[in-house]
């Protein structure tokens, strides 16, 4: 079997080439051949990931396309008659970034406008959760599956005692981008520091937008809960592991989520989650999981974050509850629905 | 214990008897992380303006040093090409800001039109109405 990754764009910390060299340590294992291409090369990508332009594609070979952005170069690929594969990588709606970075914005509204032509022209298109993959129905896919993101607990440590001597702790996994909503988990942190533990401390990690937008997320943590909101990018493993160690309850309000992998890193290191049900959350979430509805006022996702940090209990059952739902994205489960999909195409 | 299927409901009713008792008075609606980039015409021709800073080029390997000083040297020496790229370029985009400065202008213009159109309209109809005969049945 050979296969071929196709990406828009590889980079050393970008999920998406994260997960397509995962596939291809997969399919390494698997024996099968094939090499990983992309339009655009980070420069400080290691030589794992070749430029499109090298791409040579015998007749029977699989090609498998990483969508999650606008890539005028992969389009032309479609024309080929190979078997296709799509993995569409939810790409967020346009209008969340207008105000803060119209060119994220126009490749969005354009990533999302080609979306039907990727979905129409593939034998087969994955979506990473069922929410996704509606998506691509939508867009006209003539058959689609579900692919979840592969998580490996294997390269996360032991959970670890948590240490409840200590103000309570909240943590927010997930980058600072406008439709992750970090503005809404700062004003219902501020109203639980008002409300309820008022040494309380929130820290924020992950990827800035851009550093003006890291800078205005800053301003506004300053505004509303001074010196109590850490905020940290570009964070090494260990040291994400150990912030989920600290937490007592991990709060996501984020808008658009194609799958949400904070959600099951959390459920990994027993902290209890209160998250808004956007997109793919209340499906990977499911029953583990203190879930807001999106037009909820935001007071009650305070009293929830109290519930999780102050009922012993209810922490102990959503603990129970979320190793349970990690049964579900167990990692070789996972590996085998991939390569289940891509020998359905190979064998048609 | 709070079962965590019943935790939304509690949480609601806290809410609502937090705030009979007075709490939950905070309106933090006006803490809003504001719009970084606001696009105005001025802005638009700003950027149009293409003026790349050499400073931006360089190497990102470890020893890149060398890497970086013969990029500045191939730009500076392929200036007169680029200096003429860069003009091209800023030309159109000047020519499509103020295009779309052009329309924008235009859709104000219809959009008071219509406003006045439509007040005309509502006259016209309140008019008629008191004017209306008195239904026979």
């Amino acid at each position: 079997m050979i296969v071929h990754q196709l990406l828009s764009g590889a980079g050393p910390v970008d999920a998406v080439t994260g997960q397509a060299r995962q596939f291809r340590d997969l399919f390494d294992r698997w024996g099968w051949r094939g090499g990983d291409f992309a339009a655009y090369l980070d420069p400080r990508m290691d030589g794992a990931v070749a430029p499109l332009s090298g791409l040579v594609a015998g007749p029977g070979d699989l090609l498998l396309f990483h969508y999650s952005a606008y890539s005028p170069k992969l389009t032309a690929l479609l024309e080929l008659p190979n078997p296709k594969l799509l993995v569409s990588h939810n790409i967020t709606p346009a209008h969340y970034f207008w105000d803060h970075e119209p060119t994220i914005a126009i490749n969005c509204a354009i990533g999302r406008a080609q979306l039907p032509q990727f979905a129409q022209a593939v034998d087969l298109a994955a979506g990473v959760s069922e929410y996704n993959t509606a998506e691509l129905r939508n867009a006209g896919a003539r058959h689609t599956t579900v692919l979840p993101i592969l998580f490996d607990r294997d390269r996360l440590p032991a959970p670890g005692e948590a240490d409840r001597a200590r103000p309570p702790t909240i943590l927010c996994v997930g980058r600072l981008t406008p439709h992750k909503r970090q503005d809404d988990v700062l004003r219902a942190f501020a109203l639980y520091r008002r409300h309820h533990a008022p040494d309380a401390r929130l820290m924020l990690v992950g990827e800035p937008l851009t550093p003006r937008y890291e800078a205005a997320v800053r301003e506004l943590a300053d505004e509303l809960a001074p010196g109590a909101v850490t905020i940290e990018s570009n964070l090494a493993a260990a040291k994400l592991w150990e912030r989920y160690r600290r937490a007592d309850a991990l709060i996501s309000l984020s808008e658009h989520e194609g799958f949400c992998i904070p959600l099951l890193e959390a459920f990994h290191f027993g902290v209890p989650v209160v998250a808004r049900a956007a997109g793919g959350v209340p499906e990977v979430a499911a029953d583990a999981a203190l879930l807001v509805d999106l037009d909820e006022e935001l007071a009650v996702a305070t009293e929830l974050l109290a519930l999780a940090i102050s009922d012993d209990e209810l922490r102990a059952e959503l603990r129970r509850r979320g190793r349970a739902r990690l049964a579900d994205y167990e990692f070789e489960r996972g590996a085998q629905r991939l390569r289940e999909a891509v020998e359905s195409l190979s064998a048609e | 214990m709070t079962s965590p299927e019943l935790a939304l409901e509690r949480a609601r009713q806290e809410v609502v008897r937090r705030r009979d008792a007075g709490e939950y008075a905070d309106d933090l609606g006006g803490f809003r992380i504001e719009p970084v980039v606001e696009l105005t015409t001025e802005k638009l021709l700003e950027w149009a303006l293409i003026e790349p800073d050499i400073e931006r080029v360089y190497s990102t390997r470890r020893w890149g040093r060398p890497i970086t000083a013969f990029k500045r040297a191939l730009i500076w020496a392929t200036r007169q090409y680029h200096g003429q790229v860069y003009g091209e370029q800023t030309r159109f985009n000047h020519h499509v800001t103020i295009y779309a400065g052009q329309y924008r202008d235009r859709v104000r213009e219809l959009e008071q039109e219509v406003a006045r159109l439509s007040g005309r309209l509502d006259r016209l109809e309140r008019s008629t109405r008191d004017h209306d005969p008195p239904d026979p049945a």
